[in-house]
């Protein structure tokens, strides 16, 4: 595929299309709901997961907004205690695996394929497949709630002994995972395949889009670590009603097993949120600073690193079920070790930035903002890293604090800075400029009143999951409280400004929005086409890319 | 390259992804006995080494108590606890009165039995007053606590084991036995 005298053949690939993927591929041969029922398009594909995600995300946005309601004051005021716990959980679930994964997913299929030059996904029937396990799983989440004992009450880590023991809606909540993992799964197989076989002659993977080496490293995590969630569920399914007793103690089993087996998948989890972030900022930086990415070299083994390290972790978010002094250690500096990586990526970030001619658009607003704050969350991360700090902290609000930078302001932000980047060439109009800046600082102030008090409020040990609390953190709750709504508000206006770009925005878009822009995606039409690059772009097209981004000379 | 091949690539690729998750959840599974392995292996076990008198059988060993006085004896011995039960590797404890009602002090000696007789190996007293001669001053009552531990080879299939004691007068007790 390195050659110009291999490219398709037009009509060759039309033909091999049909024969492949039993036809119904090519053309828009669909029409009204069967274009996405039926849709084996990457593009409408992209387009399910995004909206799918959005809709997942005010789901849970919703729930948070329930959580925080009831945190305003001490005392219960909304909801009772079982049902609190059913709105963190299910908040957890949702944005984890509703929200977060699948828009990024929605993103790869968007992105991938336009920006390494292939046709479509390499599965493209089983791509339909990922997308539509998505709403059955939602769906099982949301009926939860209305079993009896209610939903799954136990935390999105779904502990035993408690998921054990809960109702119905704790099934309900494991068959949810596990059509999630089959649907992760089969979406990285596909990720992997198309970028291994299907990149454009000349793009080697040491020339790749940092988004696509991001990909393919976040697909390879989640090859790795969903089949290890699902058989985690799994084994909690069967202690429930098959007589297995994997975490009960009085059956002879350890229910700390569970909670090694659930982190082996847990920390590569945070990981697989974090590294398409990386992708997308590492697009959006250099192109508004106008400078190739620096140290792109050093950014593919940087996240390599972390992908690497991210297995060895997992005992830090279990420093207090009384580890060996040895086990301690060891996690402890594996985990301190992460933020060597981690650190090699910020400072390029940085440097990508120094001396270029920056300007401040929407998608590179939220790319800054995601840098620092992310960093800020970073710091927090190498602070609990600390096993005697930890042990301290461990289930306080300074973790929830935490996990919210490194989440919301990392992995959210760069999903928005995605969309505003990418806005333009899905719908072929220009976003309003001046809403999306309003919407980016409407976001960031807020998310800050949101989260940054719960730093205080965990290190003066406000336990984290409890509906009401000692009164000494009423004012910084109060704080949250509002913050959060303020945040949550500005995501209908973010919805607002969506629809209106779709509705014509302020006016057409170019191919090419942004004059710093130089991967593949910006040489097809805006909107992109239906169909892109069935010719694979020829080398020298690539090749100019290549050398604007300072990949070749 | 035209399609077909690439087409046949993306089988081999996906048909090696699979493998890779099927081999993660066998994975999954696999860790439940591997977690222990691991860490008693590299010696990081410490803080979870169950201690071995923790384990305690089920079942427990029932444990009759009797006393008798040989002919000629002017004190008494007497039962407090009748019957009393443990578990194997544990300690159990059984009381007894000693009584003298004259008016002069005596010189005495208990001589323990056991039924069946191959309890012997199973029991062994860490404190008894059989173990020494008694002397009891005039109308003394003394109580007398036996501590006995049930050996961890203890069997479960030995029924109830009776431990008797026998009272004699010290001074005619070397003929006695």
């Amino acid at each position: 595929m390195t050659t110009a005298t291999e490219t398709l053949h037009p009509h060759d690939a039309a033909h091999d299309e049909h024969a492949s993927h039993g036809g119904g591929h090519h053309g828009a041969t669909h029409s009204g709901w069967r274009r996405w029922v039926y849709a084996t398009n990457h593009k409408d594909i992209g387009t399910m997961y995004l909206w799918f995600a959005f809709s997942m995300f005010l789901l849970g946005g919703t729930f948070a907004l329930c959580i925080r309601a009831e945190l305003f004051q001490p005392g219960l005021q909304f909801w009772q205690p079982e049902f609190f716990n059913q709105l963190t959980t299910l908040h957890g679930v949702i944005m984890v695996f509703g929200a977060i994964m699948p828009a990024f997913t929605g993103l790869m299929n968007w992105q991938l394929p336009l920006m390494i030059g292939a046709p479509d996904m390499a599965f493209a029937r089983m791509n339909n497949w990922s997308f539509w396990l998505l709403p059955p799983a939602a769906l099982l989440l949301i009926i939860s709630l209305f079993m009896p004992g209610g939903g799954p009450g136990a935390g999105w880590t779904f502990y035993p002994p408690l998921s054990v023991q809960l109702g119905p809606g704790m099934d309900f909540g494991i068959f949810a995972i596990h059509l999630m993992g089959l649907s992760s799964i089969m979406g990285s197989i596909n990720i992997v395949t198309t970028i291994l076989n299907m990149r454009a002659p000349g793009m080697t993977l040491l020339k790749m889009p940092l988004f696509a080496w991001t990909s393919l490293v976040t697909a390879y995590l989640l090859i790795a670590v969903a089949p290890v969630l699902a058989g985690a569920v799994t084994m909690l399914l069967t202690d429930r009603h098959f007589g297995t007793h994997f975490f009960n103690a009085a059956g002879g089993g350890d229910p700390i097993l569970f909670q090694h087996v659930f982190w082996f998948f847990g920390h590569p989890e945070v990981y697989i949120m974090a590294l398409p972030a990386f992708g997308v900022v590492s697009q959006i930086l250099p192109t508004f600073s106008r400078k190739p990415l620096f140290g792109y070299v050093s950014m593919v083994y940087a996240v390599c690193a972390i992908a690497i390290l991210s297995f060895m972790v997992w005992g830090h978010h279990m420093f207090a079920v009384g580890f060996p002094a040895t086990a301690q250690l060891f996690y402890m500096f594996m985990t301190m070790l992460i933020a060597v990586p981690t650190g090699v990526k910020v400072f390029n970030w940085i440097a990508t930035m120094w001396q270029g001619s920056m300007t401040f658009e929407t998608p590179m607003l939220f790319a800054i903002g995601f840098l620092c704050l992310f960093t800020i969350g970073g710091f927090s991360g190498l602070v609990l890293s600390l096993a005697p700090v930890d042990i301290a902290l461990h289930g306080t609000y300074y973790v929830v604090a935490h996990f919210h930078y490194v989440l919301v302001a990392g992995a959210l932000f760069s999903l928005f800075g995605a969309a505003y980047y990418w806005l333009p060439k899905w719908t072929g109009y220009m976003y309003n400029e001046r809403m999306g800046k309003i919407h980016f600082w409407w976001s960031m102030i807020s998310f800050n009143i949101t989260f940054f008090p719960m730093h205080f409020l965990g290190l003066a040990g406000m336990p984290r999951r409890i509906p009401d609390y000692a009164l000494q953190f009423t004012t910084f709750n109060e704080i949250a409280s509002v913050g959060a709504f303020l945040f949550g508000f500005a995501q209908i206006f973010f919805l607002y400004n969506v629809i209106h770009t779709i509705r014509g925005g302020v006016g057409p878009a170019p191919a090419k929005p942004w004059d710093g822009a130089h991967t593949l995606e910006w040489e097809v039409d805006s909107p992109a086409p239906h169909h892109t690059w069935e010719t694979p772009p020829d080398e020298a097209l690539v090749r100019r890319g290549l050398v604007a981004q300072g990949l070749e000379h | 390259m035209n399609s077909s091949v690439i087409h046949h690539q993306n089988r081999n690729t996906a048909r090696k992804l699979l493998l890779a998750v099927l081999v993660m959840f066998g994975f999954c599974f696999a860790m439940v006995p591997m977690y222990g392995v691991f860490c008693r292996a590299v010696g990081i076990q410490q803080d979870r080494v169950v201690n071995e008198s923790d384990v305690v059988p089920a079942w427990s060993q029932r444990l009759d108590l009797d006393a008798n006085t040989a002919p000629g004896v002017a004190g008494t011995l007497t039962a407090l606890d009748h019957t009393v039960s443990g578990k194997a590797g544990q300690l159990v404890k059984a009381r007894f009165r000693l009584a003298n009602p004259t008016d002069h002090a005596l010189q005495l000696r208990a001589i323990p039995s056991y039924a069946p007789g191959n309890a012997v190996r199973f029991v062994e007293k860490l404190q008894c007053f059989c173990f020494n001669e008694i002397t009891l001053a005039p109308h003394e009552t003394r109580d007398a606590t036996v501590v006995i531990v049930l050996k961890k080879e203890l069997p479960q299939d030995l029924g109830p084991i009776t431990l008797s004691y026998t009272l004699f007068n010290a001074t005619d007790s070397k003929g006695g036995t």
